[in-house]
């Protein structure tokens, strides 16, 4: 992995809003060219392997989270299971999840998994690829994200009800409308008949008990881009469960778990050594990672509330509201340096395997909410 | 596969500038109602997707059938829409949404 300084494209924001990516500056740069990171193509295979390694191992890691009822101790309330399991059972569609990447030795080790509501999603499969046609159009870049987003609705087709599929996010945030956008973009590329509503216009149809959209018709299949744990904080979640309905909702409430830090230690306690994983914990544990860990909340967003301590010290650390929802411990393992630039390697998963990734790099240990997003390509 | 060979958009460029130009599109002032039983109220936006005021059915799928109820706008007042009309008055909104504004994660 090396990381090259370079001259941006002339005139790249018009270049980059002409294909609908108009979040690229906030009040610092978000998506960065002056910059990018070459792989191996070795490199590259140990990032496919490690996440579909790591996405199989996820799987089992949920079954055994269901048999053995551990929602405590991912602080998931006891009325919500019955959600969790019928999504498990049923094997609702799932479409993607990101899992968050460092590397200690160029092996890759898994920080975290996004697997509820990861974003960037289109700068990873559009925006980047975009850029390498215009930056060196015969190097390689590992993106198919886009090819399997579409191929994945195709398949996911005869799963979903013989209704739209309806796509909902937060409004006035471009990055999330976008994202949510995108999908729906693929979903229409693969033959769905699909309808847009912000998640406030999301209805709940009293005498039938069923959610409407915004023109009253039934909600039956639904792809959201706002987490599990807000939908079941806001008392119009309780409605997940009475609909008479039974909608899909993608991503599956089963991802409460995976999205969660809460997986981290039960993927350790029952994969201990596995290579892509760093030894972690919760509270009663933590003393078997001595002075060195990383401690995060069991739900934080963009790196909130996470503190890295070395050698009993803590060497970075950022605020939040984060953190009641309790704490795992993971061992410390920082993110590579370029420079005084920290990479963060997010890789995708769609359907069922390994689809591209998308870079975003800090300033310092935590990648936060002024992270940058820098393309790569592979040789 | 690890690489795209092709990528076309058939949805999002345009739906991002149409969000960005909201604005700069002078309204005309039209007053509406889609339901007889509604006060009329100022027509607003365009909606998302189109340059026209939809009127669309809305009714009630109950045993894989469809009675058409009525009919409603996404550019009009919900008052405007609903008026005394029972249907369409036991529907509550804006329960999902309030947690925060951002989603990233």
């Amino acid at each position: 992995m090396k990381r090259y300084t370079i001259k941006p494209r002339l005139n790249w924001q018009q270049k980059v809003e002409e294909i609908g990516f108009n979040y690229h500056t906030a009040d610092t740069l978000y998506w960065d060219e002056s910059a990018f990171y070459e792989f191996s193509a070795r490199e590259i295979d140990t990032i496919d392997k490690a996440t579909n390694d790591l996405w199989e191992i996820c799987l089992k890691a949920v079954q055994y989270v269901i048999d053995y009822r551990l929602y405590s101790k991912f602080h998931i309330p006891e009325w919500f299971i019955p959600q969790i399991e019928e999504s498990w059972n049923n094997d609702a569609p799932s479409i993607y999840g990101r899992l968050d990447f460092t590397f200690d030795n160029e092996i890759p080790k898994l920080l975290e998994f996004n697997a509820d509501t990861p974003t960037s999603l289109f700068e990873s499969s559009v925006v980047q690829w975009y850029w390498l046609q215009d930056f060196d159009h015969k190097s390689d870049q590992f993106n198919s994200i886009h090819e399997k987003l579409v191929a994945y609705w195709k398949y996911l087709k005869e799963y979903l009800y013989d209704y739209p599929l309806h796509f909902s996010a937060v409004k006035d945030c471009p990055e999330d409308i976008t994202t949510t956008e995108y999908m729906r973009d693929c979903a229409i590329q693969a033959g769905l008949d699909t309808k847009f509503l912000y998640i406030d216009e999301i209805g709940w149809e009293n005498d039938h008990s069923i959610f409407v959209d915004n023109e009253f018709f039934p909600i039956r299949n639904i792809f959201k881009l706002y987490p599990y744990e807000w939908l079941i904080n806001e008392d119009f979640g309780k409605n997940i469960l009475l609909d008479k309905n039974r909608a899909f909702w993608v991503e599956p409430a089963w991802k409460m778990i995976l999205s969660n830090k809460a997986i981290l230690p039960m993927l350790w306690q029952l994969n201990n050594g596995h290579e892509n994983l760093l030894e972690s914990y919760f509270e009663e544990d933590k003393y078997f990672l001595g002075s060195n860990y990383a401690k995060k909340p069991l739900l934080s967003r963009e790196g909130s509330n996470i503190q890295l301590i070395e050698y009993g010290s803590v060497i970075s650390e950022t605020k939040g509201e984060y953190g009641e929802e309790g704490f795992i411990y993971q061992k410390l393992c920082p993110l590579p340096e370029f420079d005084n630039n920290y990479p963060l390697v997010g890789s995708w998963i769609v359907g069922q395997e390994s689809a591209g990734i998308g870079i975003r790099e800090s300033d310092n240990l935590i990648t936060d909410n002024l992270s940058r997003f820098v393309p790569h390509l592979f040789s | 596969m690890k690489k795209s060979k092709i990528i076309q958009l058939v949805l999002v460029a345009s739906i991002i500038s149409s969000c960005d130009n909201r604005d700069s599109v002078p309204e005309k002032k039209v007053y509406m109602r889609s339901d007889t039983t509604a006060t009329y109220s100022h027509a607003h936006g365009m909606g998302l997707y189109g340059g026209y005021y939809a009127f669309r059915p809305y009714g009630i799928y109950s045993y894989n059938r469809f009675t058409r109820a009525g009919y409603y706008s996404s550019a009009i007042h919900e008052g405007a829409n609903i008026g005394t009309n029972g249907f369409k008055g036991t529907v509550v909104r804006g329960g999902f949404g309030s947690s925060v504004f951002h989603v990233s994660s």
